[in-house]
């Protein structure tokens, strides 16, 4: 709960880190034969290896992005988004921004996101973690706080769907976490 | 219908008082150390909503200062309207002098608006509205209940349209199995229930059908019947001028047959606190999608040579 390296993750990458060990040993024993299938699947394990760390460094910097817009502090709000998610779900952002500012609502404090789960297929996928809003607390500008509700204040899912967009990694539409997730 | 609505209305006063005695307390307390986080929390004008999967905003649903006196609580002021409604899209409707337009119906799934006793009145429905505020260049952008004013009411119309279910139904025939060139055959559906379907309430608005009559389509290049299952002067019933074995349609036992299909016509109305409307360019009929069965149809001579 309080790392940001899920379990499933972990085994994942212990997994592929094996699989890369393997791959280079026997890369060593039989350096004349070309036609060994091993470094192609090594290749397509890396290139995978590399989205999802590439994805998880994007969702990271998009909640950063989420709070700084919540803050009040953000003169452009979009700008925050740049690169980092869809058009979609930067106006989603936004709006919920600015409306907060036309309320006179900011939000102090940050999300603690643990349980970061990534899954790519080819060149979608999607990223879901846990998110504890507890201390994430909405505050008018007269300085009191609204108590953030019960349902935020314990983990809860967020799914968001990850889409490819010109060699790099951007935050798509939020998705249903349904039953499939448990924080 | 009416019930529930009283149960509302009497929660929301309940609710009005409860905000009027906190409201009284709340000074009292004012000195206290703990008001800061205190106040916020019990009132009632900041609700949580989902704006998206996973995605929640704070919204302060309560009527701003310059709505005092209209509507904020359902009542209307009657005295004409206070904004300017000439600059689309925003000619809508006025909140207060602010000229507003409305997502009609509402982005928001029902069950993910705020609790009941936030509601206003019955006919209130929560969703995203827009407006200019007079001599303000940003726009107003605010999550809010509102009641539907009434060139709204077709697009409430067709949600509540949406909302109707068909039954699902199947088709038999008689003579069962197998009918003949020149016979009568009689088409039975079952699973229709007593003919009428209400639909839940979109907003203020609730349709209801009502079973009109049933078309069946035959499959042989004849016309489409209408004609009632239930009743012997319109039943539904078809003469068959051809045998089928050269349809590509089988039955279960694999004989040839016509792929008869029939639906369901429904006349629909539309009720706003138990009132019936006429809501223009909104159908008035709706139409089940089509269920069918094969019909396989011999000669009654061929029948007694093959056997």
């Amino acid at each position: 709960m309080n790392g940001s390296f899920p379990r499933t993750g972990w085994r994942f990458t212990v997994g592929l880190v094996s699989i890369a060990v393997v791959a280079a040993c026997s890369g060593d024993d039989d350096t004349g034969d070309p036609a060994s299938p091993t470094p192609t699947a090594t290749v397509t394990q890396d290139a995978a290896a590399q989205a999802e760390e590439q994805i998880r460094t994007v969702f990271d910097d998009f909640i950063v992005a989420v709070v700084e817009a919540q803050s009040g502090r953000a003169d452009d709000l979009a700008g925050l988004f740049e690169g980092l998610a869809t058009d979609e779900t930067t106006e989603l952002n936004v709006g919920i921004a600015s409306r907060y500012a036309d309320q006179g609502i900011v939000r102090v404090g940050e999300p603690v996101i643990s349980d970061v789960n990534v899954q790519v297929v080819d060149r979608s996928g999607v990223v879901s973690a846990c998110m504890d809003e507890s201390g994430w607390a909405p505050q008018l500008t007269t300085g009191e706080t609204i108590p953030p509700a019960e349902e935020l204040s314990t983990p809860h899912p967020v799914v968001y769907e990850v889409v490819e967009s010109g060699g790099s990694w951007l935050i798509g539409d939020p998705i249903e976490p349904g039953g499939t997730i448990t924080c | 219908m009416l019930t529930p609505r009283r149960v509302s209305q009497v929660l929301t006063a309940v609710a009005v008082l409860l905000v009027g005695l906190l409201g009284g307390i709340a000074p009292g307390q004012a000195a206290g150390v703990r008001t800061a986080a205190v106040d916020p929390a019990n009132d009632p004008c900041y609700v949580l909503i989902q704006v998206s999967p996973g995605v929640f905003e704070y919204v302060n649903i309560c009527p701003d200062p310059d709505e005092e006196g209209d509507g904020g609580d359902g009542g209307g002021g009657g005295n004409g309207p206070r904004c300017d409604l000439t600059e689309e899209p925003y000619d809508e409707f006025c909140l207060g002098t602010k000229a507003c337009r409305a997502d009609i119906p509402s982005p928001l799934p029902e069950d993910q608006w705020p609790a009941e006793e936030t509601r206003p009145g019955p006919d209130h429905i929560f969703t995203f509205v827009q407006c200019r505020v007079p001599g303000q260049e940003e726009l107003y952008a605010r999550w809010r209940w509102i009641e539907p004013y009434e060139d709204a009411l077709p697009g409430l119309g067709w949600q509540a349209l949406g909302r109707l279910q068909t039954p699902a139904f199947t088709m038999s025939f008689q003579p069962a199995g197998l009918t003949y060139v020149g016979a009568e055959t009689r088409f039975m559906l079952d699973g229709l229930g007593d003919g009428e379907i209400i639909g839940s309430v979109a907003g203020p608005l609730q349709a209801t059908g009502t079973l009109s009559h049933v078309e069946i389509d035959p499959a042989d290049g004849s016309d489409v019947i209408d004609c009632d299952p239930d009743l012997r002067s319109r039943a539904c019933q078809h003469v068959y001028l051809e045998m089928s074995h050269e349809q590509t349609a089988e039955d279960f036992d694999g004989r040839p047959g016509f792929a008869a299909q029939a639906r369901l016509v429904y006349d629909v109305t539309f009720t706003m606190g138990g009132v019936e409307l006429v809501l223009p360019g909104v159908p008035d009929t709706l139409e089940s999608p089509w269920n069918g069965t094969v019909v396989p149809v011999g000669e009654i001579q061929a029948l007694v040579r093959t056997r």
